[in-house]
């Protein structure tokens, strides 16, 4: 085994100052810049923000698996049970893939190999991450993880393409629960389903993950999932978090603009409202972010001094983390 | 899957007996009168019209068509050569093995350098593994065969006598006269091979399900060869099919230049003596073996793909996903 300078003082999942470059024409797009996050075993976090906006960049940095042309980490550290897993060897971080840390992806229709058994990707998982080379024990193994998430088990000889999306959205859920990780990164596993499955899915994730007091970054753009699964949220805008609290602390006084108008964007069914507030304009460019606060040109509380240098995180009344520096105005409403 | 084998080999009936009429027809407009040729300069006259009434070239083209076709799809009777009287089908069961054993192994060997060199072209994209194995491409595609069989030749037969320059020999030790031919025919296909797998690979390896497998912790070799070369094979045995093709057209020439009398040379022979029913019999076998490489390259799509063994099951033409909600 290798040396592991375990700190019992840290959090189950610490990630530091994660910066995270794609390199695409000549031009460095900032695609996530100086994320903090912590999470403890058996909790949820989650990411939300809209597309673009760096949410998958974090969770794939976790495990390692971003793209090999173009994209780097830049700057930071993540610690998984006081382990840094950017300074791990290949080997090593081999070993944690699928197994310790694993991840649901967001698109069900291509993330599973079409050519294979769904049932061999299921146990190949399990054959990479056990000691035994029984082949039937794996077999056994991924027909049970099959029954688990409702799927009969002779349908381990099937493929992908005789599945609907649901089915293999479970299979890839069973593909990531099949060594009972410590960590699962959901990224979206939801979008891609409609919306009677979706709280199929929901049920299923948090089934399993109760019975294995497994630590949970869901990342969504639906404030509605994170109301019903998590414990905390970090709101992410243009790479960086700019709120991040208990989930009671960012649904009862979400003190960020961005944060407000996401809210306002969602229909309220108890009142009678014509019209949704989406909020004004469009995402900064990440090749280009700007130089003071990264949502002050869609901002109406924005003034010189926000767009002057970066901001750092305030406290909030109630105690969450908020990258705004007025507010105070915010909360009394006053441009 | 047998039920589509069955209509498949049903279809050759109609593609071979295409050939049989478009190749009779080109030989019979073909310029150069057969009797002279056979009987060569100093026939005179009355020679040459009984050899024409001999061979029946005096009577209307349709009534030859229908007493060939009779023949040989009758009687299985491809008939004998005009010039040397030999039976002509055994000739080619003599023949085509050897040119049979000469494409194989060129195909052989375009395919097991061609999909190496492309696989470390596309996991090596933009490094200088990727130029070097382009440019090995690029040089393959622009080289032409006589020449690099005749330096090859020079090299090995002449100067090192490692190898033998031209002819057969049998039984094992006949491997050896097949491999210059092969390295000399195969530049091409190698080339081209090289640049399909690249292609699909570079498709493949961004496919959400390759990222699915890393996050699953299977090491980089299983995640290429395993997850992302199955996947690149389609594109990569349609090619084949067609290089399979080539190689057995290229043969005339290879087979020429090495002097391996195999159905290249046979039908270059001919066609040079107006030796028709040679013409005619080696292209009606060119066919059908041409065919069952195209109905072997059907089948190994299913092999690789279970979604095109699904559709050949059920019968249907289009390419459509079932997905049984």
């Amino acid at each position: 085994m290798h040396q592991k300078e375990i700190n019992t003082d840290m959090p189950f999942l610490s990630i530091k100052d994660l910066k995270v470059e794609y390199k695409s024409d000549g031009q460095i797009v900032h695609a996530v810049n100086d994320v903090s996050l912590q999470l403890e075993r058996g909790k949820t976090l989650g990411l939300v923000g809209e597309t673009g906006a760096g949410k998958t960049t974090i969770a794939k940095s976790i495990l390692r698996i971003l793209p090999d042309v173009g994209s780097h980490i830049a700057n930071g550290e993540i610690y998984l049970e006081g382990e840094n897993l950017l300074k791990l060897s290949e080997t090593d971080m081999r070993k944690i893939r699928g197994n310790k840390v694993s991840m649901i992806f967001q698109d069900p229709m291509t993330a599973l190999n079409p050519v294979l058994r769904v049932g061999d990707q299921i146990a190949e998982v399990v054959s990479l991450h056990s000691d035994s080379n029984n082949r039937a024990e794996h077999e056994k193994r991924a027909k049970e993880m099959l029954e688990i998430v409702g799927i009969p088990a002779e349908r381990y000889y099937s493929y992908p393409h005789q599945f609907s999306g649901g089915m293999k959205q479970r299979v890839v859920i069973a593909i990531a629960l099949a060594c009972n990780p410590d960590l699962l990164l959901a990224d979206e596993p939801t979008t891609a389903l409609d919306v009677t499955i979706q709280a199929q899915v929901l049920d299923l994730i948090a089934e399993l993950r109760n019975k294995y007091n497994t630590a949970m970054l869901l990342i969504t753009h639906d404030m509605g999932v994170v109301a019903q699964v998590c414990d905390t949220v970090a709101v992410i805008y243009a790479g960086s978090i700019i709120e991040y609290g208990t989930k009671q602390q960012i649904f009862k006084h979400p003190s960020h603009p961005y944060t407000i108008g996401l809210f306002g964007a969602i229909p309220d069914m108890n009142e009678d409202e014509e019209w949704l507030h989406p909020i004004d304009g469009l995402p900064p460019d990440p090749t280009n972010l700007p130089q003071g606060c990264s949502f002050a040109p869609r901002c109406k509380f924005a003034t010189d001094a926000c767009r002057k240098e970066p901001i750092s995180m305030n406290k909030t009344q109630d105690g969450h983390d908020c990258r705004c520096c007025r507010i105070e105005a915010v909360m009394k409403g006053e441009d | 899957m047998l039920k589509y084998v069955l209509k498949r080999l049903i279809w050759m009936i109609p593609i071979v007996l295409g050939v049989a009429i478009l190749v009779f027809i080109m030989m019979t407009f073909c310029p150069g009168k057969p009797e002279e040729i056979i009987l060569g300069p100093s026939a005179t006259e009355t020679e040459l019209a009984a050899k024409r009434l001999e061979l029946g070239l005096d009577d209307p083209i349709v009534l030859r068509l229908g007493r060939y076709m009779s023949d040989v799809f009758i009687h299985f009777d491809l008939g004998k050569s005009w010039l040397t009287n030999v039976d002509i089908t055994s000739s080619i069961k003599e023949r085509l093995p050897r040119t049979l054993m000469l494409t194989i192994t060129t195909l052989l060997i375009s395919v097991g350098i061609g999909i190496p060199l492309g696989v470390i072209a596309a996991i090596k994209q933009n490094k200088w593994q990727d130029s070097l194995c382009m440019v090995l491409a690029l040089i393959g595609v622009a080289i032409p065969n006589f020449w690099l069989a005749l330096l090859l030749v020079l090299q090995f037969s002449v100067k090192l006598n490692w190898l033998p320059a031209l002819g057969i020999g049998t039984g094992l030790a006949g491997i050896k006269y097949y491999i210059l031919p092969a390295i000399s025919g195969s530049t091409g296909g190698l080339a081209s091979c090289a640049r399909q797998t690249r292609s699909a690979m570079l498709d493949v390896i961004r496919a959400d399900y390759i990222t699915t497998a890393r996050s699953k912790g299977v090491p980089e070799r299983d995640v290429i060869m395993k997850h992302a070369l199955k996947n690149s094979l389609i594109p990569i045995i349609t090619v084949m099919g067609t290089m399979f093709g080539h190689f057995l057209g290229g043969a005339m020439i290879i087979e020429t230049i090495f002097a391996i009398p195999g159905m290249g040379t046979y039908i270059i022979g001919a066609v040079n003596s107006r030796d028709y029913p040679i013409v005619q019999g080696g292209s009606i076998f060119l066919a059908i073996t041409f065919s069952f490489c195209m109905l072997i390259v059907d089948l190994l799509y299913a092999l690789v793909d279970p979604r095109i063994k699904a559709q050949y099951a059920s019968g249907r033409k289009k390419r459509k996903v079932k997905a049984n909600a």
